[in-house]
């Protein structure tokens, strides 16, 4: 009874379904493709949909990166990594640059991303109109008529009630003109990186069992008004106290025992990288 | 010297599972996979029913592995389950080939074959028994070796392999309408993600691997309020059913030519449920609907839920949740919603700083 | 199916694991970048001769690749059955007709009259299941990216150029059946050189302008 796990942990009948799955999603931007979503001996709502791209993607030759958060040094991430190692011995990089494969929740990498990478993003809703409408069979139809009302009625009852369209994270975006999309929870700040990106994006949700796509330099508009337009988180004018970083995400800390706040590049990898010129430099 | 990330994740991480050990192991015993085996039989059959996967011994080791926890056990049994290749799919199987250890019906008192109450807690006392404390394994063998005995001496000639399912008694009197054997390849919800709407293949599949817990609450909420069913047990029979595949070669096989793999032990229920219905002439009548619920093991409670959960989807009624098939079938998967409520212990700082930033710059 | 089962059928030297994985990576790459082709010379090479029916052995690695127990697929070709079965028995995918098959296979000996069939029947999905739209593998006899055709679209810079011979001219018959996004066929390329060019229906294709 005890197995020997193929490559990448699962059978290649599984992966065969994925593969077919992931072309058909590239082929239809925006548009989530069901798939069968095997069980992983990681929980659901923790990366099985991201970790199901990843392993049907990935061969000796790469070279993989996974954040959570922004941090490759997050609990979740090294779990990941750590059971993507043991069923593949692939290598294992902290730089964004040197990664082929970026698995990632919730952010998406500060240094622009190039042709040779793919991202998969972990999805926990990949329905953008779930919260409006919570049947299956009718936000499908939904899609399926480009009815996309609910969205824009979301965030129009922001606008009333707060003044501003008030999404944090997973703001909801037109993909190629044709299907709105739930981004994953990203910020907003990372919602201008899906367009026309160098990359291949894949975006994955396990539980949910859909994988869709944004190829790249495809057109990605985040839902907004004429008259209230889009916008990101502001940092205004702070920088990371480590390294000086301006216009990147940054996380906000506060020090329990002088009371500050202070900000930090949220992008641990990148961070580092900046450092580390400087110290060289 | 350059600066490097604060490798803090995979210390905490191998810190945890030791801990985690520690608690498994801090009593100064260690289980024997067998002796889970052999006395936690209930658990191994809850686990096995979830995890759609029929093999007791792993099951043992899964429940050992999880401390008993059965979202853990089922979870590592699901992992498993999803690394094995699918070669085959068994011959249909006939309920009507089990060999049956319990059988009631609460329809009829007298039914073809008799009542046979078998090994089920409905007529225990729930008192606990202090002197269990004091059992030996001789104390079993001995106490196993006089049933035995007991039992040989036994006339009742009922062929317990052959016994007639009551709803054929039913169907024989005209208060039920037959039904046409229907053939259709079964949709496999491992191989393909449900899709709205659903086959009746698709929902007794996930009612049946569905979480105890869940199914419970949901046939609960249909008996009790939400559902306005009035059912009763047809039947409700456990034992264990034969499975056969056939010779993967083969264009055609005969049932000669089919290979035994083993046995199964099953609890299948069908309950009936009176429905009026309106005539042609406007006249009303009543007729007896089903509900069918089967689970891997001694489920009985499931299997019973399963079947008034069948019965409601089957019916659809709007007003009620329980007939709402995403409503009901999205929801009840041990792993999948386990898993969702977990996950929100995962760090969530960069969505709450994005909702951080929302709510201050809706003070403005 | 077990990997080894194939491998008993199969006498070569193809890893059906790592070799199958890069060519799924180039053939992921060329469907993300319309216009761009992959080579997967040095997996196609690894089939087996006296196996291999197909006039481009990248065609079978695709099959490979995609084809099993859940697939329906058609073959358009003189030596159909042969091919059919092959398929069948490697991957246990099942043969049908064009309108329900999930890929449609156009060898370089596929009848003309046929080419224009495949794209009238072939199913382009629907507005509720886009994805279900099958997918035609066609075997062309040369594909590069010499000027011939300009693509725009998804994936795509600016544009892309490719050239396709094939025996049967398809742009018209692509444009008549893809005319409205996102029902659509998806279109895969290989040729001799085990060439793969891939069209999704995201692509606009046209003439390059004679002078």
């Amino acid at each position: 009874m005890r197995i020997e796990y193929n490559f990448a942990f699962f059978d290649e009948g599984s992966k065969r379904e994925i593969r077919r799955a992931t072309l058909k999603a590239v082929a239809i931007p925006g548009y989530q493709v069901p798939f069968a979503s095997r069980e992983m001996p990681i929980a659901r709502g923790w990366g099985t949909g991201g970790l199901q791209l990843t392993l049907s993607l990935v061969g000796k030759e790469d070279s993989l990166k996974v954040i959570d958060q922004g941090s490759d040094e997050s609990v979740n991430a090294v779990n990941i990594k750590k059971l993507i190692t043991i069923t593949t011995g692939i290598k294992i990089t902290d730089e964004t640059t040197e990664a082929t494969i970026i698995q990632s929740r919730h952010r998406i990498p500060e240094i622009p991303l190039q042709a040779g990478q793919i991202l998969v993003l972990q999805v926990p809703l990949p329905e953008p109109l779930r919260y409006f409408e919570p049947s299956e069979f009718e936000t499908k139809k939904l899609h399926a008529e480009q009815e996309y009302s609910g969205a824009w009625l979301m965030l129009f009852e922001q606008i009333m009630n707060y003044g501003t369209m008030a999404t944090g994270a997973d703001h909801p975006a037109m993909v190629h003109d044709r299907y709105v999309m739930a981004p994953s929870p990203i910020p907003r700040f990372d919602n201008a990186k899906l367009n026309q990106s160098q990359a291949l994006i894949l975006l994955g949700a396990g539980r949910e069992k859909k994988v869709y796509a944004v190829p790249p330099y495809t057109k990605v508009v985040s839902l907004a008004f004429e008259d209230y337009s889009f916008e990101i988180e502001a940092f205004q004018d702070k920088c990371c106290g480590l390294c000086g970083a301006q216009g990147v995400f940054l996380d906000e800390i506060l020090d329990d025992l002088t009371g500050q706040t202070h900000y930090q590049c949220n992008d641990t990898s990148y961070c580092l990288q900046r450092l580390n010129n400087k110290s060289v430099g | 010297m350059g600066y490097v990330a604060v490798k803090g994740g995979i210390q905490a991480i191998e810190e945890s599972i030791k801990r985690l050990k520690y608690e498994r192991l801090k009593k100064g015993t260690v289980l024997d996979s067998q002796q889970i085996e052999g006395g936690m039989r209930c658990l191994i059959d809850q686990v096995m029913s979830e995890s759609s996967l029929y093999n007791e011994t792993l099951a043992a080791m899964a429940i050992k592995q999880a401390e008993g926890s059965p979202e853990e056990a089922v979870f590592l049994l699901r992992a498993y389950r999803s690394t094995l290749p699918r070669k085959h799919y068994s011959r249909t199987v006939q309920s009507e080939d089990m060999l049956v250890e319990r059988r009631i019906s609460s329809s009829f008192k007298e039914i073809l074959g008799g009542q046979i109450l078998g090994a089920a807690n409905d007529y225990t006392h729930r008192l606990i028994d202090f002197d269990l404390n004091e059992e030996t394994a001789d104390d079993a063998i001995k106490w196993v070796r006089e049933y035995a005995l007991e039992s040989g001496v036994d006339n009742d000639k009922t062929d317990l392999s052959k016994l007639p399912k009551t709803l054929d008694y039913l169907r024989g009197e005209g208060l039920i309408s037959t039904c046409e054997i229907n053939d259709t390849e079964p949709d496999d919800v491992t191989k393909e993600s449900l899709q709205f709407p659903t086959s009746r293949s698709q929902r007794l599949q996930i009612l049946t691997r569905g979480q105890t817990g869940a199914v419970t609450s949901l046939g609960y909420v249909a008996l009790r309020s939400y559902g306005a069913l009035h059912p009763t047990v047809g039947e409700l029979r456990i034992g264990n059913l034969p499975i056969y595949v056939d010779c993967p070669f083969q264009e055609h096989n005969e049932d000669e030519d089919a290979y035994y793999i083993g046995e199964i032990k099953v609890t299948e229920v069908e309950t009936l449920f009176p429905q009026e219905i309106q005539k042609g002439n406007g006249e009303k009548e009543i007729e007896f609907e089903i509900g069918y619920g089967i689970c891997y093991g001694q489920n009985e409670t499931k299997a019973i839920a399963m079947s008034i959960l069948d019965r409601c989807l089957e019916t659809g009624n709007p007003e009620y949740p329980t007939h709402n098939e995403e409503f009901v079938l999205l929801h009840i998967d041990s792993v999948e919603s386990t898993g969702f409520i977990s996950h929100l212990k995962l760090p969530h700082y960069v969505t709450f700083q994005s909702k951080l930033d929302s709510v201050r710059k809706s003070k403005k | 199916m077990q990997e080894f089962e194939i491998e008993r059928k199969l006498p070569m030297k193809l890893d059906l694991v790592h070799d199958i994985q890069v060519a799924y990576r180039k053939t992921l790459d060329s469907m993300s970048r319309p216009g761009l082709i992959s080579n997967i010379r040095d997996q196609a090479n690894k089939v087996a001769r006296e196996i291999s029916n197909f006039n481009s052995d990248a065609t079978l690695v695709l099959v490979l690749m995609l084809f099993d127990t859940e697939v329906k697929f058609k073959v358009c070709s003189r030596r159909k059955a042969e091919i059919a079965e092959l398929i069948n028995q490697l991957t246990y995918a099942k043969p049908t007709e064009r309108q329900n098959a999930d890929f449609i296979l156009v060898l370089d000996d596929a009848d003309p009259e046929e080419f224009k069939q495949v794209f009238k029947d072939a199913y382009p999905g629907d507005l509720r299941d886009p994805h279900k739209a099958a997918t035609i593998i066609i075997e062309a006899d040369a594909v590069s990216n010499e000027r011939g055709l300009t693509l725009t679209g998804p994936g795509i810079e600016k544009e892309s150029h490719i050239l396709v011979k094939t025996i049967h001219s398809w742009v018209n018959l692509r444009a008549e059946k893809n005319p409205e996004y996102p029902l659509g066929i998806d279109l895969i390329f290989t040729d001799t050189e085990a060439n793969i060019l891939c069209l999704p229906r995201t692509t606009q294709v046209s003439q390059e302008v004679a002078g």
